[in-house]
């Protein structure tokens, strides 16, 4: 088990070296600077009574391009190992192949959190200029949309290992926005729809993962009271048993798979 | 006990949707004993690399088994004594030399110090001293052989599996990648290699597999296929046709034989005044002749 975890630790360290040099979070922080200078700008209009509204955007901001970036991490990963041929020396150590896929994940879970503290930063950095208040339901969003990235990043590593990267992000990014957006009008569904329709709707509302349950930027934008803390606990849950459902489908293909 | 073997291996990949499959390896038998040193040669598409994979465990088998080490092949306990240099890898671009060996190092089972050591021995070794500390991606693709060649030898593996080891290494490291093969053969390390480089093949390995069509053609000692392939020549003028054998060229003849009891017959009758010897001779014979014979017939 020791063993183990130190080859998944080696494998995560690794990718994230290797993301860190080739310049991946350079996106990021030129976003930033764009961020930090226009939300500096908007401040100097002079316009009061705005915060509610950029904290609103920001957030928004925050929400597309965290889940954009975690979605783009994750994408290349084992594409690149099988185009780079990496895996051959990879596979021919003791490892399990479960392992790569979760020091892969990790990997990216831990870049995309490094990426939203980045995004977090400009945000707080714009909501100071516009003196707008930050209660704790921001930083209980962040953690939130942290845990988020756990079924995004799962499911994106299992999608690239039966599709090319770009399909992958397209179908990805589809799905996130799916489960983000209208999760909730399925229940709506289930109700509306005759007999035959139900049960499969109703199927799937319990299959997908909920990830509008992960955004709590309407809450933070208007600065509503902090969540209780059970709901964060049973997120966390929530999200990790959607990660061991998707690396689960993960290691049955790639335990498969001809290399 | 074989280092490695396997039996009635059969390898088919699938090419369509509808379950189409192509067979690479067609019920392929051969063993590597202990300490040996075996060529695996063949031309492209013989399914080599197939093999390989399937003994690495890349790739499952339709039937058949294969055992390295005396460990299923692809089982941990089999991973974990060898050493493999997969053909053309290009490795992690933005980890310099000593990062990539820390982390198969690492995956090998090593501890930290003891990768850290190895790794400077390795690229020492391979002719990459000073440069332990650059990023892969400005590496030739010699460079990245050389790093192969040194993450295969991290944790002193009891047996080495080569695929295409010789690939993109210009003449100085195909001398450091012969030395390297021979003190590990000296070790007691057993290797099996594919290449195409012939000359490499005959210099290094105690036996050659030469595998055709996914299946195995050819299976003898080197030492063997040298003497089968030693030629004994002679050139002479002659007033009319020769009493043996022999090609035109220009205003004399030339003759070989296979043998040398051949080759002293037809000296004996080649006799003065017809006759004029004008030189006679032994040579080595280039395993590339046997190659295309057998290939090719």
């Amino acid at each position: 088990m020791q063993t183990r975890l130190a080859n998944v630790g080696v494998l995560t360290w690794a990718a994230l070296v290797e993301a860190v040099r080739r310049k991946d979070l350079y996106v990021v922080w030129m976003l930033a600077a764009f961020g930090v200078i226009g939300g500096a700008a908007l401040a100097r209009t002079g316009v009061r009574g705005i915060e509610t509204f950029t904290r609103d955007i920001a957030l928004t901001v925050v929400n597309c391009l965290s889940i954009a970036l975690c979605i783009w991490f994750a994408a290349r990963q084992m594409p690149e190992e099988f185009q780079r041929r990496t895996l051959f020396p990879l596979l021919a150590r003791p490892v399990e192949r479960f392992d790569v896929l979760l020091g892969k994940f990790l990997a990216v879970w831990l870049l995309s959190v490094l990426a939203l503290a980045v995004l977090a930063l400009i945000a707080t950095l714009n909501l100071h200029f516009h003196q707008a208040a930050i209660g704790p339901i921001f930083w209980q969003y962040l953690l939130v949309r942290a845990l988020s990235f756990g079924p995004i990043a799962a499911l994106t590593i299992t999608v690239s290992l039966v599709m090319s990267p770009p399909a992958t992000v397209i179908l990805c990014g589809l799905l996130t926005l799916g489960g983000t957006m209208f999760a909730r009008s399925l229940a709506d569904a289930v109700h509306e729809a005759g007999p035959v329709a139900q049960a499969p709707l109703k199927a799937l509302y319990f299959l997908l993962p909920h990830l509008d349950l992960f955004d709590l930027s309407q809450r933070a934008a208007y600065n509503y009271p902090p969540v209780h803390a059970w709901v964060l606990g049973a997120l966390t849950v929530y999200a990790l048993i959607y990660v061991t459902i998707f690396l689960g489908l993960g290691e049955l293909r790639f335990r498969r798979m001809a290399v | 006990m074989a280092a490695l073997e396997a039996q009635d291996l059969v390898i088919t990949y699938r090419t369509g949707w509808r379950g189409a499959s192509r067979s690479a390896v067609r019920g392929l038998t051969f063993q590597v004993n202990e300490g040996e040193v075996v060529g695996f040669i063949g031309p492209n598409g013989a399914g080599k690399s197939s093999t390989i994979k399937a003994l690495m465990g890349f790739v499952q088998p339709a039937s058949g088994t294969a055992r390295l080490l005396g460990e299923p092949a692809g089982s941990a306990g089999a991973r974990r004594q060898v050493g493999f240099l997969p053909e053309v890898a290009l490795y992690y671009p933005w980890l310099t030399a000593l990062e990539t060996l820390y982390l198969y190092g690492r995956l090998a089972g090593l501890d930290a110090p003891a990768t850290r050591r190895q790794s400077y021995e390795l690229l020492d070794r391979v002719g990459l001293k000073g440069r332990e500390k650059e990023r892969l991606k400005g590496f030739s693709k010699g460079m990245l052989q050389r790093v192969g060649i040194a993450q295969a030898l991290l944790g002193n593996p009891r047996l080495l599996i080569l695929d295409e080891v010789s690939s993109g290494l210009d003449p100085l490291g195909r001398r450091d990648l012969r030395n390297l093969m021979l003190a590990e053969k000296q070790k007691g390390v057993t290797i099996f290699f594919s290449s195409h480089e012939l000359t490499e093949v005959a210099q290094l390995c105690d036996r050659v597999i030469l595998l055709n069509q996914g299946r195995v053609l050819d299976e003898r000692p080197v030492a063997a296929l040298r003497q089968e392939l030693r030629r004994y020549w002679l050139r002479f003028r002659h007033t009319g046709e020769p009493p043996i054998p022999a090609t035109q060229v220009d205003d004399a003849w030339e003759a070989d034989f296979p043998d040398p009891h051949s080759w002293r017959r037809a000296l004996d009758a080649l006799q003065p005044p017809a006759a004029e010897l004008l030189d006679a001779g032994e040579r080595e014979g280039a395993l590339e002749d046997y190659f295309v014979r057998m290939v090719a017939a």
